[in-house]
């Protein structure tokens, strides 16, 4: 009776599901930017209201710059380490500062509460710009990078993810390799030490305030102590070329006895890898949302999946999920035939993408952290703050043809490299069924030979 | 009826004394349906968008005290409030609210489900449309296949789970620290055999005196309307009959009295030591949620000092209160490493007595309540978290301010009140505690331990 009553509720209702169709959002406004310095510009990005305050100092180096890049991997484990358990008037106060190392650049990023409270984190820039790289922290870090080290072999994700970039590297490609035990021992605080003054000798490219108040005066300490001690930075960042992908109809399988699950990734080169926008959206109306073509046949449809996703990185286009190992012929069947619809993306697929990323913009642009790492990756690539606005007009402009013709010629089959990772022996005989047959067999023994043994 | 008495009291005198908290004072506008749904309306219009919260008083808990023999049912359910109603057909939810920009999420908790949605404003009405035309056509639409289907995700998510290094985490210490009759003994994913025995015939039994308008609290946070916003909640709600709601299962004390020692396999070697306390209404929550974050805290805490600064060199320790509305507990978990889990032990009771007899300096306890206040005011920026926190601590509390009491009440805790929970709760009772070991470390097990078998 209680159903009945309800059902009949709703029948009473006069307005149906769905209300009227809905006006695309507006576009969301990009905060505005002051730039003031030449040099090393601030960009200041003001948020009333927000009671957050963040400073990203960009430096000019970063790991690869200098070759080899386990001492920086060591040497960002340690200072972080080192802030994260300093006792020091700014942790008090609630803030929070990390060093992040990246491939080509590093930053600083101080992040408080309320101006008056990260006025203290003048000091927390001393540690930064000195770091005392004790031997009892160092020795501590090179701990727990050895027992991942010793425990990556054994986790189903680890394992999985290095196959893949096996794969996308290519026959000729340089082959992935697990860090030798024996080098991160080796390594000494002296390696650290002059990591550390290579960052700092390649200079500040810049900053970005992102802060609940127009004036610095919050801040304007740390940035004399900053400023006092990093030079400038020399010339303009070149942002890495992204290089070309590999393009082999590849079957790799890569056994990983333990446990039931198999990680299903298809990975192919992006369609254009100068202007990634036409591969995000294809890629979204195949794995965006629970909506998409994929989660609607792995998950909606078969059950086969609890999720699955498409999406766009460092030039490659990739289709992950994970499935039970005794379904694995049929979600690659249904993975397959998705991949070979040749149906284009509908006019409502594209459009329900661009809302979507649109929507995402304006949702990142209402987080402090969100839109300081935006300017600041702008900044490290030598970029102007207009392109994270740039962002939202590419998003805004993308035509139809555009990505119904990426659409087509993405993860095509004669590009598609297929990685399966999971209990070999059961996996072989299923898809062999399904008229699926391994090219390349790894395990976590040949995928990371023993560093040891070499 | 004095916990009660003294539950409320203090309850009344935090919020008396909690004062303006600026960023976590958040003002919202509240009205009542006739049908006893609740609704909370929070502007912020720095962006132009809407995040609701619909959180609905059903979970895990509430299997125990209705259709015996199906935990997990609570989380399939939310799973299949996305797959249709007549008038929203096969998945058009999520079809139509991505259509518009938006993203939906839910999931399940012991005590409740949640549903969020973050979408651009102007989606506001389909967002209110949908979230009651699951309350009209839910059970309408419910096929076998639905179930069927949604079933084998849930096993897969399950899977997924196990897979992952400490994947299982909160199930078996929830299942360690509260006894089999307990409603939080069960796991919110289920358990295969039983998942397997559930129809549709057995999900619309379960829904249609539960998920009802008493039992839901809508919040809606973002670049809205409160006037617009009542109208159109009106508009879809209030004709929704109340219903008869089944009641929830009441609080149940639990104790241990001696200490029980269990066994469990994971790929990282961890020790979890569990103490049954408080549930979240009780006026002894806020200290031992002070405890536990003096005891963990970086750089200062007296456990990181013993153990991962100095002594055995553990990889990290995390120490937390859970809270929940029908009991909780302070859960100690060490990341061993390496270490010898005997010496662990040792380590953590001796920094327990040593804080029983030595009150912390007033100092370090407003050290805690800054940084728990800097963590709550960047958690709020994300509209979506703004609704799901207001949706929380209102159940919680029931009041609109409820962000500014919880902090008051961290607020009021003293030295002297770390010292009594701490005998009280930790001392004074029996625990639980887990030894979690690689399959090929079993001898590193506390020794007499059990091994621990999940629901």
């Amino acid at each position: 009776l209680i159903g009945l009553a309800l059902v009949l509720c709703g029948l009473a209702r006069a307005e149906p599901v769905p209300p009227v169709p809905i006006p695309p959002m507006s576009v969301p406004a990009m905060p505005a930017v002051t730039v003031t310095g030449a040099a090393r510009p601030t960009w200041r990005v003001l948020r009333p209201g927000s009671h957050v305050s963040r400073v990203h100092f960009v430096l000019d180096r970063g790991r690869r710059s200098a070759g080899d890049g386990m001492a920086f991997h060591l040497l960002q484990r340690v200072l972080n380490e080192e802030l994260r358990s300093a006792q020091a008037p700014w942790r008090d106060a609630g803030i929070e500062v990390k060093w992040s190392i990246g491939a080509h650049n590093s930053q600083w990023v101080i992040d408080g509460i309320d101006g008056t409270s990260i006025a203290a984190s003048s000091s927390a820039v001393q540690t930064l710009l000195a770091p005392r790289l004790r031997q009892r922290t160092i020795r501590r870090a090179r701990e727990l990078w050895l027992q991942d080290i010793d425990q990556a072999p054994r986790r189903l994700n680890r394992v999985h993810a290095a196959a893949v970039q096996q794969v996308e590297r290519g026959a000729d490609g340089p082959p992935v390799r697990r860090v030798r035990a024996s080098d991160v021992a080796g390594l000494r605080r002296s390696a650290l030490v002059a990591a550390h003054r290579y960052l700092i000798e390649g200079g500040l490219r810049g900053r970005v305030v992102v802060a609940d108040r127009d004036t610095e005066d919050w801040v304007v300490d740390t940035m004399r102590t900053v400023e006092a001690s990093l030079p400038a930075a020399a010339a303009p960042v070149a942002s890495a070329p992204t290089p070309p992908g590999s393009a082999e109809p590849v079957r790799a399988l890569v056994d990983h006895p333990a446990g039931v699950l198999a990680m299903i990734t298809v990975t192919a080169p992006m369609v254009d890898a100068a202007d990634p926008w036409p591969d995000r959206f294809a890629a979204a109306v195949l794995g965006g949302g629970f909506d998409s073509r994929l989660n609607r046949a792995l998950r909606e449809a078969a059950g086969l999946s609890y999720a699955a996703e498409a999406s766009v990185t460092g030039g490659w286009v990739r289709v992950r999920t994970a499935v039970r190992a005794a379904d694995v012929g049929r979600a690659v069947a249904v993975i397959t035939a998705v991949l070979d619809d040749e149906r284009a993306p509908t006019e409502a697929e594209i459009e329900a993408v661009r809302r979507g990323f649109l929507r995402a913009a304006a949702h990142e642009m209402r987080l402090s952290a969100a839109v300081g790492a935006n300017f600041a990756n702008a900044m490290t690539k030598g970029e102007g703050p207009g392109a994270v606005g740039d962002r939202v007009r590419a998003i805004t402009l993308l035509s139809h043809s555009t990505v119904m013709d990426t659409a087509a010629r993405q993860l095509s089959a004669d590009q598609r490299a297929w990685v399966i990772t999971g209990n070999a022996l059961e996996i072989e005989r299923l898809l062999h069924a399904e008229g699926w047959q391994a090219t390349h067999r790894m395990d976590a023994g040949t995928l990371w030979p023993d560093p040891e043994r070499e | 009826v004095y916990i009660i008495a003294v539950t409320v009291a203090w309850a009344l005198s935090g919020l008396a004394n909690a004062g303006s908290d600026g960023p976590l004072d958040l003002e919202v506008h509240r009205f009542n349906l006739n049908n006893g749904m609740d609704v909370w309306v929070h502007v912020d219009a720095r962006a132009p968008l809407v995040a609701t919260a619909m959180r609905v008083d059903l979970g895990t808990a509430d299997e125990a005290a209705g259709l015996a023999g199906s935990p997990g049912i609570a989380h399939l359910v939310e799973h299949l409030m996305f797959t249709g109603s007549p008038a929203a057909p096969d998945g058009a939810h999520d079809r139509w609210i991505e259509a518009a920009g938006g993203e939906t999420n839910a999931w399940t908790e012991h005590d409740a489900t949640v549903y969020t949605t973050v979408a651009p404003a102007n989606a506001l009405d389909l967002i209110l449309a949908l979230e009651a035309d699951r309350l009209r056509g839910f059970s309408a639409a419910l096929s076998e296949r639905d179930v069927e289907v949604q079933r084998a995700v849930v096993f897969e998510e399950r899977r997924e789970i196990e897979a992952a290094a400490g994947g299982t985490n909160m199930a078996v210490w929830q299942a360690a620290v509260f006894p089999e009759a307990h409603p939080y003994h069960w796991p919110v994913l289920g358990t295969v055999a039983e998942l397997e025995q559930v129809d549709a015939e057995a999900v619309r039994a379960f829904v249609a005196r539960r998920w009802l308008p008493p039992r839901l609290r809508l919040i809606v946070a973002g670049d809205v309307d409160p006037a617009v916003v009542e109208r159109r909640a009106r508009y879809w709600f209030s004709e929704i009959a109340a219903g008869s709601p089944v009641p929830r299962p009441e609080p149940t004390p639990v104790s241990l009295d001696a200490e029980e020692r269990w066994l469990w396999t994971d790929p990282e070697p961890q020790l979890t030591v569990l103490w049954p306390t408080v549930a979240r209404d009780h006026p002894d929550a806020a200290a031992l949620d002070m405890v536990a974050r003096l005891l963990a805290r970086d750089g200062s805490g007296a456990l990181w000092r013993a153990l991962v600064a100095g002594g055995p060199r553990v990889e990290r320790v995390d120490a937390w209160q859970w809270n929940g509305r029908l009991g909780g507990y302070l859960g100690i978990a060490v990341h061993t490493g390496d270490a010898d889990f005997e010496t662990v032990l040792a380590r953590i009771d001796r920094e327990l007595l040593r804080l029983s007899r030595t009150a912390p300096e007033v100092a370090a306890l407003a050290s805690i309540v800054r940084l728990r206040r800097a963590a709550w005011i960047r958690h709020l920026e994300d509209p979506v978290h703004r609704a799901d926190a207001l949706a929380k601590c209102g159940a919680a509390s029931g009041t609109v301010r409820c962000l500014a009491l919880e902090m008051a009440a961290l607020r009021a805790v003293t030295p002297a009140d770390i010292r009594r929970v701490v005998d009280v709760w930790l001392l004074g009772t029996g625990r639980s505690i887990v030894s979690s070991v690689p399959m090929d470390q079993l001898g590193r097990a506390l020794t007499d331990s059990s091994p621990l078998v999940l629901p």
